[in-house]
């Protein structure tokens, strides 16, 4: 009778475990939040003030990327995750700068482009770019030689301020092949061009309806908020023109 | 694209697993209290564990073990009763023995290596070309295609001196016009070699830059792979 009772609780247990688990780690979103209730939890940061839910763009099941316009008239981005059975905010960019949402970090397919620039600011193209540094090295007799590598996309921006866009398929057999050659390494995007390593990184630029390069102005003094422990999230690189190649550059 | 795996070393690896385990077999039949054979496996592998340095060899990094870290907390663990010791012990060291079996084990895998993928040769790193795509990978590119069929013919092209530091500073004066605009995607090398690399394609067509994870090669062809654009 006791053995019976024991089994009886160790069944029940095991199913309390079982459920839990997948309630938290395993069971889809079945809605994405209200404008209000994705607002009022926005607003909980103190420099955060949005005011107008712009839209609510679902990049997977469980990830969501809300652009969004705040009291002060400024074009922000905010990024969700479904984590633990709750949509949590990983990170509000007050202003939306370019950036690229690494959903998983081992998966190039699964990398967006995001963006909410100010439409004061007058873009009309935006280009995105894949870029490694040329170079050379010689030692013990061992040369090498890295050739540039310089790749560009365009988005037009005629109908939102805002926009997602993954890479390009080319891209993504690129950055395969290069990471296949680095031993047990998922490669790394260094920002920073006091240090080319050789590696592949993301640029990005701007022009107006002239076609004339323009740093779009209400991106300066941008703030915002970021959940520490969630790093799948990089800002991107302004390239300047000075720092490109062209077909025929002087 | 998928990622080529070394089949020699994985093969070596196992190899010198079931070495391991013989050793820990033929010391357990030895024994005349038998001793849980989990307890064994878990003591062999904590004796693993051990404080190494990396000593790079032949472009190869070897773990080379210096102190019994996990005979000693083993011993930590253990040495209250003597006799419980004592029966642990062989194994905890066998552990520790296990990292010198795999140090050879990658040895002999690196010997073995070069001779059924010769690291000189071209159709080493291009063994598949079937599924060979061209990616513009420069502004200066050209609108050019792949020309499939002599890219099939360069098994036996011949490897050229890398001009590092010229090339380099003839692309600056040359108007940044890149020696190497394209890359070649999609093609594998020798099955299980775990040799993959980054292709890159003269402006000619007729050099192939290749980079692997040791280093670089680069092979010159008489004939350009690549034909003007469709």
């Amino acid at each position: 009778m006791l053995t019976d009772k024991k089994k009886l609780l160790f069944v029940i247990g095991i199913s309390i475990i079982l459920f839990l688990f997948y309630w938290f780690y395993l069971a889809k979103p079945n809605a994405i939040p209200s404008n209000d209730q994705l607002i009022e939890k926005m607003n909980k940061f103190p420099e955060t003030s949005v005011n107008n839910i712009q839209d609510k763009i679902l990049l997977d099941e469980t990830h969501l990327f809300v652009p969004f316009i705040s009291d002060s008239n400024d074009y922000g981005a905010s990024f969700w995750v479904w984590q633990k059975h709750k949509w949590e905010v990983m990170s509000i960019d007050l202003k939306g700068r370019p950036s690229v949402w690494k959903i998983n970090k081992k998966d190039f397919s699964t990398y967006f482009f995001v963006w909410n620039i100010h439409p004061e600011d007058r873009v009309q193209h935006l280009k995105f770019y894949l870029i490694k540094d040329r170079g050379y090295t010689m030692a013990n007799g061992i040369e090498k030689y890295h050739p540039k590598i310089q790749m560009e996309t365009t988005i037009s921006m005629e109908t939102t301020s805002y926009g997602i866009n993954p890479l390009p398929t080319e891209w993504i057999h690129v950055m395969d092949s290069f990471t296949h050659i680095k031993s047990n390494k998922a490669i790394e995007f260094f920002i920073n061009q006091l240090f080319p390593k050789h590696d592949l990184y993301f640029g990005w630029n701007s022009y107006d309806q002239f076609n004339k390069n323009s740093f779009p102005n209400h991106l300066f003094y941008g703030g915002g908020y970021s959940n520490g422990n969630y790093n799948n999230i990089d800002e991107l690189y302004y390239l300047n023109e000075s720092e490109l190649e062209f077909k025929s550059s002087g | 694209m998928n990622h080529s795996v070394n089949i020699i070393a994985l093969t070596a690896e196992i190899i010198a697993w079931i070495v391991i385990a013989k050793l820990v077999f033929n010391s357990y039949k030895k024994l005349k209290n038998k001793l849980k054979i989990w307890k064994v496996i878990f003591v062999t592998l904590i004796g693993l564990l051990s404080f190494t340095i990396h000593l790079e060899l032949f472009d190869t990094v070897l773990k080379i073990p210096i102190l019994p870290l996990g005979v000693w907390i083993l011993y930590g663990f253990l040495k209250r009763k003597k006799e419980r010791w004592v029966t642990y012990r062989s194994f905890a060291w066998i552990g520790f023995f296990a990292n010198f079996i795999f140090i050879v084990s990658t040895f002999i895998a690196v010997l073995i290596h070069p001779i059924l993928y010769p690291t000189n040769q071209i159709s080493t790193y291009i063994s598949n070309a079937d599924k060979a795509t061209i990616i513009k990978s420069h502004p200066s590119a050209e609108n050019i295609s792949l020309n499939k069929d002599r890219l099939k013919q360069i098994s036996n092209l011949k490897q050229s001196t890398i001009n590092s530091e010229q090339w380099y500073e003839d692309t600056i004066l040359n108007k940044k016009r890149e020696r190497f605009p394209y890359l070649l995607v999609g093609t594998s090398p020798k099955w299980g070699s775990g040799l993959n690399t980054s292709i890159h394609i003269e402006a000619d067509g007729k050099g192939i830059l290749l980079m692997t994870e040791k280093g670089q090669l680069y092979f010159r062809s008489e004939h350009s792979i690549l034909e003007e654009g469709k």
